[in-house]
């Protein structure tokens, strides 16, 4: 199949698992007051133009194992919704002006009411579980409820991490520590989880939810070095954020990390001082002296071709993990997703 | 210490190897499912040891320090999540028949958040276990303004005890269930007393609230104490086979109710 043609495949197939994911995370939106100030913006996030990996891995992975995708729905929905709420904090933590086209939430709404928004999200993300007891049993429902719990904690640690990182200008990070925060902030929740969720509701728990650790976390590491090299590099209509955003920011990112392990002790000291430099104060002439680094020491290709390294992991890993199901859709979705995930420009 | 991800040369073959890869991905489509297993995969220890050799010599550094990372971050995570068990919740108890206590006690343990999701626990485990001598139990806990956040917090999630009567009615039966009430507050509650709406079946077939009675028809409760009713339910002669439904309430505590349902066969 010519490669322009699995690219439409799935591009196809996540505008199918983000509207059916869309119109069961509507329903659960409440129509009543605060609405101003609370309830219209809610569905800010979710309506704008995400992916939905999530909720496409979660729909996807119980498809290929046999599941009745609807039984998954309101999993995905609970992920997404959570997914949604984790930027809106996550913007105003980073201090992002832009998010997926369009100004972040706390740039239009103010701080306070944007983390609100986040935290009702929190809130609303519980009412889908509590639903599938009536649909998956109370088992089932025990099982991903603990999914989720996980989920959750091992975000807010990661995010935590990188929080902190950039709070301590701590600059003498190793890439063994970005795979981590990386695991922990993002293929916990991004990849690894939605697949496990799937396959649980797929098989009524009886799949060993562990075979899609490695696979999720190849692939989610993937996709989030990806995530960092369109930062830096991508387009800024197609990629919906400011370009850059994460060296104004000071973003511990692979990137960054490579560049302040191969650089002079010279260049080194003025990469923390700039790092320590409170953002608002950051100039424009030193984020692009930052910008000739990185391509001094080819930090950005070799984090490309990092991302791809564990893509390679993540399509060995879904031979294992997959092999042996009957082919479908589901199952082509997850095969080609991968590589999606890391060609994409948005 | 950083260790750099890729040389050039390697990072290329990588490139190189995934291109191919994906092509064939691509070209093949699902032709990759009927591949043979690689002799590394053998479930044998020398098997075993080879795919680790192999797995070392064909996997770049990233993916094995990932690999290494997730180890440890799973290894890490299931010590933490048994210390949670261990303070929090008795498992062995929670998967012996009578889940009560311990619900109860992960009740009072738990931030108050948490008690809407230990409301789906409680009647998960009742739904599971088809508490025969029990069919509904609930406390109500608290000081007035805890119970009143709790009223909140059922009503919005719409949530309610389920309580299922054992087993499969016949038309013109009658049958007799206990609800237990557990009052977890300081306080003596007022006089309870309660009232059923008609339960209905997805086929509209009806089981009129008069063929249900309390007995007794008043209760109060002593401050952390337990009381019982029998409800009392007689099936209409002519009743059409199917689930039936409906919502059982006290006066005085609109939050106590549950949902009564009964199998007509």
């Amino acid at each position: 199949m010519p490669k322009g043609n699995a690219h439409e495949f799935v591009t196809r197939a996540l505008e199918h698992y983000k509207s059916l994911t869309m119109r069961t995370l509507m329903a659960y939106l409440p129509s009543r007051e605060p609405k101003r100030y609370l309830y219209d913006l809610v569905p800010s996030y979710p309506e704008r133009s995400g992916k939905g990996f999530r909720p496409g891995l979660c729909i996807s992975t119980c498809g290929a194992f046999g599941g009745n995708v609807e039984l998954a729905v309101n999993s995905a929905v609970a992920i997404e919704i959570f997914h949604n709420a984790f930027l809106i904090h996550d913007d105003v933590e980073d201090g992002s002006e832009y998010r997926r086209g369009k100004a972040t939430l706390h740039s239009e709404q103010g701080i306070p009411i944007a983390v609100n928004v986040g935290d009702a999200m929190n809130v609303l993300s519980i009412r889908p579980l509590m639903e599938n007891i009536g649909i998956l049993g109370p088992e089932l429902t025990w099982m991903v409820f603990a999914e989720i719990e996980h989920m959750a904690r091992q975000s807010v640690e990661g995010q935590a991490m990188e929080l902190g990182w950039v709070r301590d200008n701590a600059c003498d990070l190793g890439e063994e520590d970005y795979l981590r925060m990386t695991l922990k902030k993002t293929c916990w929740y991004t990849c690894i989880h939605p697949c496990r969720i799937g396959a649980l509701i797929a098989t009524a728990g009886t799949v060993d939810p562990d075979r899609f650790n490695r696979f999720g976390y190849y692939m989610g590491a993937a996709f989030q070095i990806q995530d960092d090299v369109l930062n830096l590099t991508g387009d800024k209509k197609k990629y919906g954020k400011e370009i850059g955003g994460d060296i104004w920011e000071g973003k511990r990112t692979l990137i960054l990390i490579h560049l302040l392990n191969r650089c002079t002790e010279d260049e080194k000291e003025r990469m923390k001082r700039f790092l320590a430099t409170p953002r608002p104060s950051r100039l424009k002439k030193d984020v692009q002296w930052v910008y000739n680094l990185l391509a001094k020491y080819d930090c950005i290709e070799s984090a490309r071709h990092g991302a791809y390294e564990l893509a390679d992991a993540a399509m060995r890993e879904y031979d294992i993990v997959y092999r042996g199901l009957p082919n479908s859709d589901y199952k082509r979705f997850i095969e080609n997703v991968i590589f999606y995930m890391i060609e994409r420009n948005i | 210490m950083l260790t750099r991800v890729t040389k050039k040369n390697n990072a290329n073959k990588a490139a190189e190897k995934v291109t191919k890869g994906h092509s064939e991905a691509s070209e093949a489509g699902d032709s990759r499912d009927q591949r043979q297993e690689t002799p590394s995969a053998e479930k044998t220890l020398l098997g075993g040891l080879d795919a680790i050799r192999g797995f070392i010599e064909t996997t770049s550094q990233v993916v094995q320090q990932a690999t290494k990372i997730l180890e440890e971050e799973i290894g890490a995570g299931i010590l933490t999540a048994k210390q949670i068990e261990d303070s929090l919740i008795n498992v062995k108890a929670l998967r012996a028949a009578n889940a009560e206590s311990v619900i109860h006690r992960f009740r009072k343990d738990a931030h108050e958040a948490m008690d809407i999701l230990v409301d789906v626990v409680g009647s998960a485990v009742n739904y599971a276990e088809k508490m025969s001598k029990r069919a509904v139990s609930f406390s109500i806990s608290g000081s007035a303004e805890k119970a009143t956040r709790q009223k909140t917090a059922r009503q919005e999630s719409g949530l309610a005890p389920y309580l299922k009567v054992p087993g499969v009615l016949k038309s013109g039966q009658s049958i007799q269930v206990p609800m237990t009430l557990e009052n977890g507050s300081d306080a003596l509650t007022e006089k309870l007393r309660f009232f059923s709406t008609d339960l209905i079946s997805s086929a509209g077939g009806r089981i009129p609230a008069r063929q249900l009675s309390f007995k007794p028809p008043i209760l109060t409760i002593k401050p952390h104490g337990s009381g019982t009713i029998l409800v009392r339910l007689k099936i209409p002669s002519g009743t059409k086979p199917g689930l039936y439904s409906g919502l059982v309430q006290s006066s005085q505590m609109d939050q106590l109710c549950a949902v009564l349902a009964v199998q007509v066969g």
